[in-house]
């Protein structure tokens, strides 16, 4: 397999005209690659497990017979490769297997959880850039100032804050103390959710009309997407600072002040368009951050997303459903880790790409 | 190192964060003495107690002092980390070592699995692997540290491949020195620097990943006093008694404030 990924980079480092072109095929080759390896790696974790999703399934109580025919039926009395084989040919099928937990096929569990998990995770990205970089820059342009010091202040502690808690103390103060905002949950249960298209609820009621449900997902989704967010928050701020810092003390800035541009035109026009590409790899590397904390902000804002229904197949040893999961997430991260790659090639095209 | 360390001592933030650090790991050795009451101590008549003189952090549903049991996983939280870290990076050593020297198939696998590692959030793999191994905290340091060493592997390789290429190790190699004697004797004491200043300043994520498995239930059980399992312990009765799950949280907030401090000082004076 590797060596064929060999045979494929030194196919593609022959002369071509389409750079771009040919780096997001031999990127999503190697992508594809990584999936099968991230499918074997779960797959064989999975599967050195000492526990019987079956026999927790069926109970104490059940008789061997029954847990040797429900073992059958899911194909689990398979040799290893064999089971991995299946479930491959079925992957391609769009197949994934019934889930043990929820005794309902895992695709339609991933339809209709990963929607929520999407709205919540790029909620929050949207917040960690629109929030991250106009701090980052308000900070570094005045170094050393209360501003900068209040930034650093606040990404240090954007770092060192463990989820979990820092939602359990939101949901004290905003719910409980404040009473702003609903404490869990996606939408109001007696309003209930919008007619499903997307399944992402501010979209759909958007889509079909509805301000009040609109509204009131919104509320719902507030606290736990501010609270994913501000780690992140903290990275694009600081990394935003320093690379603007860094930024300002080269040559072409110095050259650009001697003949007197502005101040404002300097910062806005010459400076950030360089000062922001690092900032641009590190959105990256936030989504990553991002899909690890959906895991425990799910859990504790009662969020019917991918994070809360891991959890559960977790517990219930449903390893199927894990092994997709798992699959999922690196989905969207590899892909997004590509996207930010391309657009770091668009915004910057001295960037030679590997 | 020594001219590294002069520079260190130099800048009194340095001293504050490194003072902090070693506060905070001498009141975790200390544990149980400092502890005013016993951190497993189920006295019921006494449950639900808010923060008071007597229990500075309020006791919890069994009645137990919270305080103690902060103080009580304090070892347990520094202890897991340290162990996941210096797991993670005799491994990341190993392969970065072997990879870096030989290149090649073995070079390309492990970079591969790498690859592989890195291309997703760690906590979910993590996760899956504690989930199969079964839940407690031994298999979560585990699983973090099986996770954890693809960035030290990296960063090791990345040194060897450039000191590779020295005179000094041509020299070893013609008066005969064997691979091993040259990778474990000669090229590791001098990567070594940058992989600790990089493990100092993970002690704070992989306390965080650590806790945040035990949160999830795949790390410390109860009554074990681990932070992340008490804050979800308490996690029940935070609408009505804050103090259960708060000081645990805090507990980690402020450790992890303080060794990323440390580590971000370290980088600074090694520019990294």
């Amino acid at each position: 397999m590797w060596f064929l990924a060999g045979g494929f980079t030194a196919f593609c480092q022959e002369p071509h005209k389409n750079i771009l072109g040919t780096f997001v095929l031999r990127r999503f080759f190697t992508l594809i690659l990584v999936w099968i390896g991230v499918t074997i790696l779960v797959f064989l974790i999975a599967n050195v497990v000492p526990s019987d999703p079956v026999a927790l399934r069926l109970g104490p109580k059940a008789s061997p017979e029954a847990i040797a025919f429900w073992r059958h039926a899911y194909g689990l009395d398979l040799p290893l490769p064999q089971q991995y084989i299946r479930y491959m040919n079925g992957l391609f099928h769009g197949d994934l297997g019934t889930s043990i937990w929820s005794g309902r096929p895992i695709l339609s569990d991933l339809i209709d959880y990963l929607p929520a998990t999407l709205e919540l995770a790029l909620t929050a990205l949207f917040l960690a850039i629109s929030v991250g970089i106009p701090l980052g820059i308000w900070a570094g342009n005045n170094p050393g100032g209360m501003a900068d010091r209040g930034v650093q202040i606040f990404a240090a502690f954007g770092l060192a804050l463990p989820l979990f808690w820092l939602a359990l103390v939101f949901q004290l103060f905003f719910y409980r103390n404040l009473g702003w905002l609903p404490l869990d949950s996606r939408i109001d249960l007696v309003l209930g959710p919008p007619q499903r298209i997307t399944g992402f609820y501010l979209i759909d009621s958007l889509l079909v009309g509805d301000p009040r449900r609109f509204g009131d997902s919104l509320r719902h989704l507030l606290m736990p997407a501010v609270v994913l967010s501000l780690p992140s928050i903290g990275a694009v701020a600081r990394m935003t600072r320093a690379s603007l810092l860094d930024v300002m003390t080269q040559d072409y800035v110095r050259t650009a002040r001697a003949k007197g541009v502005p101040r404002r035109l300097l910062l806005w026009k010459h400076v950030l368009s360089n000062a922001l590409l690092p900032v641009v790899t590190l959105l990256g590397n936030a989504f990553n951050g991002l899909l690890a904390g959906v895991f425990v902000v799910e859990v504790i804002f009662n969020w019917p997303g991918l994070g809360w229904y891991a959890t559960r197949v977790i517990l219930a040893s449903d390893y199927g459903s894990i092994v997709s999961i798992t699959l999922v997430i690196a989905i969207m991260a590899t892909t997004v880790n590509l996207g930010v790659d391309i657009l770091y090639h668009r915004l910057d095209p001295r960037i030679q790409l590997t | 190192m020594t001219l590294f360390l002069r520079k260190f001592i130099r800048k009194p933030g340095n001293w504050i964060a490194l003072t902090l650090a070693a506060v905070l790991v001498v009141m975790a050795l200390a544990g149980s003495r400092l502890a005013p009451h016993d951190p497993l101590g189920v006295e019921l008549s006494l449950k639900f107690k808010p923060p008071s003189a007597q229990f500075w952090m309020g006791t919890d549903n069994l009645g137990r002092d919270v305080a103690s049991r902060v103080i009580a996983g304090a070892i347990l939280a520094l202890k897991s980390a340290a162990v996941i870290l210096v797991s993670a990076s005799l491994l990341g050593v190993v392969i970065g070592l072997v990879s870096g020297f030989y290149g090649g198939l073995v070079d390309e696998i492990f970079m591969r699995l790498s690859d592989i590692l890195i291309a997703f959030p760690g906590l979910v793999l993590a996760l899956a692997i504690a989930a199969a191994l079964g839940p407690n905290l031994t298999n979560a340091m585990i699983a973090i540290s099986l996770v954890w060493w693809p960035a030290y592997a990296r960063l090791v390789r990345g040194q060897v491949l450039s000191m590779k290429q020295r005179d000094f190790i041509l020299a070893l190699r013609s008066l005969g020195a064997s691979d091993t004697r040259i990778m474990f004797a000669h090229i590791l004491p001098n990567v070594i620097t940058p992989l600790i200043v990089q493990v100092t300043s993970d002690l704070g994520p992989a306390l965080i990943t650590t806790s945040s498995l035990s949160f999830i239930g795949m790390g410390a059980q109860p009554p074990t006093p681990e932070w992340g399992s008490m804050v979800s312990q308490g996690r029940k009765y935070i609408l009505d008694y804050w103090w259960i799950s708060t000081f645990p949280g805090a507990a980690i907030l402020v450790t992890v404030l303080v060794f990323n401090a440390v580590g971000e000082r370290l980088r600074q004076t090694f520019q990294m």
